[in-house]
């Protein structure tokens, strides 16, 4: 059964000044293979070499050597068959790549969705006159597509004409920045010698100093055994004075660890952030900091996906947030990988100030906060006191079965931690954006703009179901799946009109582009 | 919306169903997983049991395991294959699934970054096809409809490249 419409074997378009419309890579891609794959083999293969040439000749190299040259063999047939079936070619304005020996895979990338094509050659390459071709569509890791190998003169002739297709797409608006806008404001921001003592505070270096001693202990190798001894001695004293009942020595020993931690940690924030500055200039917000290295980066205004203001128990307790912008990780500019540190220290009152440079609609004092079902509660308190179960029920083998007890007080925490969950968690809309609140002891504020949601889902477990809540998750290109934006335990007719309206809104605000909407 | 399942097309008839010979496909990657687990188990049974001196019968514990790991899989095949759904429309593509945990997941189609048609040994051996849709910054594909015959998935995805032309 065809359909016209739907024809099965894709028409695929030639380059011009060619006749092939589907094109392999070039035939010396199986020896490049195959050294790349010796390059990765070094040791074992240098490991069978020695056996050889030393006469080996016993059981073990015996099976070592039919083990290898059988995977060298597999390997040959693999790259050969691999490079007999992998095809490239254009389908319209579509990039198309087929490939896959066992796991066949054919990746269609629109011309208008690339964002950067790159040759790229190493010293194997220029050996065999050949060149890699990347092609990279934003969706983060590494390059979508890589061809390896080409003929360079072919490399750089799909790179011209990859580009070529792409930039007849889309009209490229003027860039700000290069109309003489980039001369600086004066300072937005200066973080003063008492902002950064808080941030060292609030960053404990304690446990980064002892890993550190132990550390340099093992590279200067003062003695595997006296190592050993000196850290067994440690534990032998901690245990000592457990059994002895004097807790003393732990409890200064633990204050005095805290206050090196503490001193480290401002020392590491003064040589960081040290001159801490940031500037407007046009359409860019640019940091300049750092001691010895000194930073200065610049976070185009378009390009932020994602607002995150972050603050744990400590900052919080001093009345700080650290606030970041989290960028689409674009290789065209290399200054805009990942998540952005807009500023280490905030005081919570100046939080809405930070938010109107990023978004300057966005009147952050005056979001109208909604808050997640009572019903979460009750959920985050059962999910505590198993934690607690479990730690409880495996002191009871060792201390006895009135360890049990220590449950009620446990009960009291967990209800009291599960109201101030729910009394922390919230949501609120306001003029295009979503801001969420998230976590009791380490917190979170996100503030996302509808045209930069990419992907949304609703979830909901068997006990959600019955009480009618649901948990929306929103994706944003400067988050990918592993660190979405998460509302746990909406009212689920709440859950379903949000993910309605945010799916309307990103699907009416056009493509995405980095520098878009 | 609802996230239950629909027990068939005519509440939702917008939605599609995978084709039934994914259950197959599922059964034997769930055998295949089942028994790889079940191989783990009877070598643990093997070199630990005697150490700790407690006297099982042998294949005591690779028939528990593989009976724990694989049996909740094969059952739940049916009931995995009812509850997924997709639906590919003019605005967004919009996937329905799982047993215990259900999920909506929605992207606008304007977000697609590129499709991908992949098919395994197995796949293959049932004439399927799985197609990937990727946003920006998704690292790994935001939603795989599984179990589309080849027909279906070169349907769909020559669907979803002609609808990203136009935006």
């Amino acid at each position: 059964m065809t359909d016209p419409n739907f024809p099965e074997t894709p028409k695929y378009q030639p380059i011009p000044g060619r006749r092939r419309v589907l094109y392999q890579v070039h035939p010396l891609t199986i020896v490049y293979e195959i050294l790349l794959w010796v390059r990765r083999m070094a040791f074992p293969l240098a490991i069978f070499l020695y056996f050889s040439f030393t006469g080996g000749g016993n059981d073990d190299s015996s099976v070592f050597e039919i083990v290898l040259s059988a995977l060298a063999g597999l390997k040959v047939v693999f790259v050969a068959i691999n490079y007999m079936i992998s095809r490239w070619g254009f389908e319209e304005n579509v990039f198309v790549w087929k490939t896959g020996v066992i796991q066949k895979q054919e990746r269609n990338i629109p011309m208008d969705r690339i964002q950067n094509v790159e040759v790229e050659r190493n010293l194997a390459h220029r050996m065999l006159g050949l060149a890699d071709l990347k092609i990279d569509t934003g969706v983060g890791g590494e390059a979508e597509v890589r061809l390896s190998a080409l003929g360079l003169e072919d490399a750089q002739q799909l790179q011209r004409e990859l580009l070529k297709r792409r930039v007849g797409q889309f009209e490229v608006g003027p860039d700000p920045s290069a109309a003489g806008e980039l001369k600086p404001t004066e300072a937005l921001w200066t973080a003063t010698p008492r902002d950064l003592v808080y941030a060292g505070l609030s960053e404990n270096r304690a446990l980064f100093l002892v890993g550190s001693i132990f550390g340099l202990f093992s590279f200067f190798q003062f003695g595997s055994d006296s190592m050993e001894r000196a850290m067994l001695g440690a534990v032998r004293n901690v245990v000592r004075s457990w059994d002895s009942t004097n807790y003393w020595p732990i409890f200064w020993g633990g204050i005095a660890l805290f206050i090196v931690g503490a001193i480290a940690g401002i020392f590491n924030a003064f040589i960081r952030f040290h001159g801490f500055t940031i500037t407007h200039r046009g359409d860019r917000i640019v940091r300049e900091y750092g001691l010895f290295t000194h930073y200065s980066s610049a976070i185009p205004l378009r390009r932020v996906q994602v607002f995150t203001a972050a603050a744990g128990w400590v900052k919080r307790l001093l009345g700080f947030w650290s606030v970041e912008c989290a960028t689409a990780g674009s290789v065209i500019d290399l200054e805009q990988k990942g998540s952005n540190v807009l500023c280490p220290v905030v005081p919570t009152d100046q939080i809405g100030r930070f938010v109107r440079l990023i978004f300057p609609d966005l009147y952050f004092d005056r979001a109208q906060w909604k808050k997640v079902s009572r019903l979460t509660i009750r959920r985050h308190f059962v999910s505590y006191m198993l934690v607690w179960l479990m730690a409880f029920g495996a002191g009871v083998v060792p201390f006895g079965p009135w360890v049990l007890l220590g449950l009620i007080p446990a009960a009291g925490i967990s209800v009291c931690a599960a109201f101030r969950y729910w009394e922390t968690v919230g949501y609120a809309r306001y003029g295009g954006h979503t801001l969420v609140h998230t976590g009791l002891v380490s917190q979170k504020i996100y503030i996302v703009p509808d045209g930069k949601v990419q992907s949304l889902s609703l979830t909901q477990s068997p006990f959600q179901r019955r009480g009618k809540i649901a948990n929306l998750t929103i994706v944003t290109a400067g988050h990918g799946l592993g660190g979405s934006i998460e509302i746990v335990d909406m009212p689920f007719d709440e859950a379903t009109r949000l993910h309605d309206e945010l799916k309307d809104a990103a699907g009416r605000l056009g493509a995405w582009q980095i520098d878009g909407v | 919306m609802e996230l239950e399942a629909s027990p068939s097309d005519a509440t939702r008839p917008e939605e599609r169903a995978l084709d039934p010979a994914v259950r197959r496909v599922w059964l034997m990657n769930a055998g295949i997983g089942a028994l790889v687990m079940a191989g783990m188990a009877v070598a643990a049974e093997l070199l630990l049991v005697p150490r700790l001196g407690i006297k099982i019968p042998r294949g005591v514990v690779g028939g528990a395991w593989f009976a724990l790991t694989a049996l909740p899989s094969l059952l739940m095949v049916n009931a995995q294959y009812r509850n997924w759904r997709f639906n590919v429309n003019r605005d967004e593509v919009t996937v329905r699934y799982g047993v215990l945990w259900r999920t909506v997941r929605t992207i606008p189609r304007q977000r697609i970054q590129h499709v991908d048609v992949h098919s395994g040994p197995v796949d293959r051996a049932f004439g399927l096809s799985q197609v990937s849709i990727f946003t920006a910054g998704s690292i790994a594909a935001v939603i795989s409809i599984p179990g589309l015959s080849a027909y279906d998935a070169e349907r769909l995805r020559t669907d979803l490249m002609a609808a990203i032309k136009q935006t």
